[in-house]
C-alpha cells in the first residue's frame, strides 16, 4: 500500500468531505436558535446529553421539540403532536 | 498533555507542525484572491464579530486553513460555523494526488474542542455535517453524538 493510500485510509474525513463539497454546512439562524434551546433544556434538567441514557435523551428531545413549536406559534391539538405521544 | 497541532504532508506522510492564530483581515480577504477559496471569508455572514476566525499556518506563514467558531448559549457550547482548507488542500478543488496536506479538517475540529474548553464550554462543540455520510463518519471516528434539529 502506498503512502497516499495509507493516508487516504487514515484521513477518511478528507475523502468524505471531498465527496460532500466540504466538512460542515454553515448553520442557519434557526438551527443556531434551536441548538441554543436544546442546550438550555439540557442545563435546566442537569442532563449531559453525551452521557445521558436513551430515556433522558428522549426527554430532552421532546421538551425541546414542543417548546420550540410553541414558541413559534404552533398549538397542541392543531398541528403540534403533544409531548411523549406517538 | 500539550496541544501540538500538525497536518500531514500528502507526498511523504511527514508531520508538519502548524500554528493556529486569529485570522487577520488580510487572511480573510485572501480567500477572494487567486487562488480563490470555495467561500468568501470576508462575507457579511462570517464578518459577524461574535464569530471568531482562526487561521492555520505552516512555518513559512502560508495559510492552509480557516475555521470560524462562535460561543453560544451563555457559554454552553461552541458552534463550528464553518471550516475550510486552502485551495491547495481543498478536497473539492484539488484531486487527491495533488493535495498538499491531509488532516486539516480533523485539526480544525480538535482546535474547536480546545477553544470550547478555553472558553468555559467544557469542550462541547456543535457543527452541521454537510452530508449524512459525513455525519456517520463523525459519529464513528470522532465519537460525535447526533442532537436534534428543528427538522428532526
Amino acid at each position: 500500500m502506498s503512502i497516499q493510500d495509507e493516508l487516504l485510509n487514515h484521513y477518511q474525513l478528507d475523502v468524505l468531505a471531498e465527496k460532500a463539497g466540504g466538512y460542515v454546512a454553515a448553520p442557519t439562524a434557526e438551527s443556531l436558535d434551536y441548538t441554543d434551546l436544546f442546550f438550555s433544556v439540557c442545563q435546566q434538567f442537569g442532563i449531559r446529553y453525551s452521557q445521558a441514557t436513551p430515556k433522558e435523551r428522549f426527554f430532552v428531545d421532546e421538551v425541546t421539540r414542543v417548546t420550540w413549536a410553541i414558541q413559534h406559534g404552533e398549538r397542541i391539538g392543531e398541528n403540534l403532536r403533544p409531548a411523549f405521544s406517538a | 498533555m500539550f496541544f501540538d497541532p500538525f497536518v500531514i504532508a500528502s507526498q511523504t506522510g511527514e508531520r508538519i507542525p502548524v500554528q493556529i492564530v486569529p485570522a487577520t483581515v488580510a487572511n480573510l480577504s485572501a480567500t477572494k484572491g487567486d487562488p480563490k477559496w470555495q467561500t468568501d471569508w470576508s462575507s457579511d455572514y462570517l464578518s459577524d464579530p461574535s464569530i471568531e476566525k482562526f487561521a492555520v499556518k505552516v512555518c513559512d506563514g502560508a495559510l492552509i486553513g480557516l475555521g470560524a467558531y462562535q460561543i453560544r448559549g451563555k457559554k454552553a457550547y461552541v458552534y463550528i460555523v464553518y471550516m475550510e482548507s486552502a485551495p491547495h488542500s481543498n478536497q473539492t478543488m484539488k484531486p487527491q494526488n495533488e493535495r498538499s496536506y491531509f488532516g486539516i479538517g480533523a485539526l480544525l475540529i480538535a482546535f474547536g474542542i480546545k477553544y470550547s474548553i478555553d472558553h468555559g464550554c467544557r469542550g462541547d462543540i456543535v457543527f452541521d455535517a454537510k452530508t449524512d455520510e459525513l455525519a456517520r463518519h463523525y459519529e464513528s471516528d470522532f465519537h460525535a453524538i447526533r442532537i436534534p434539529s428543528e427538522n428532526s
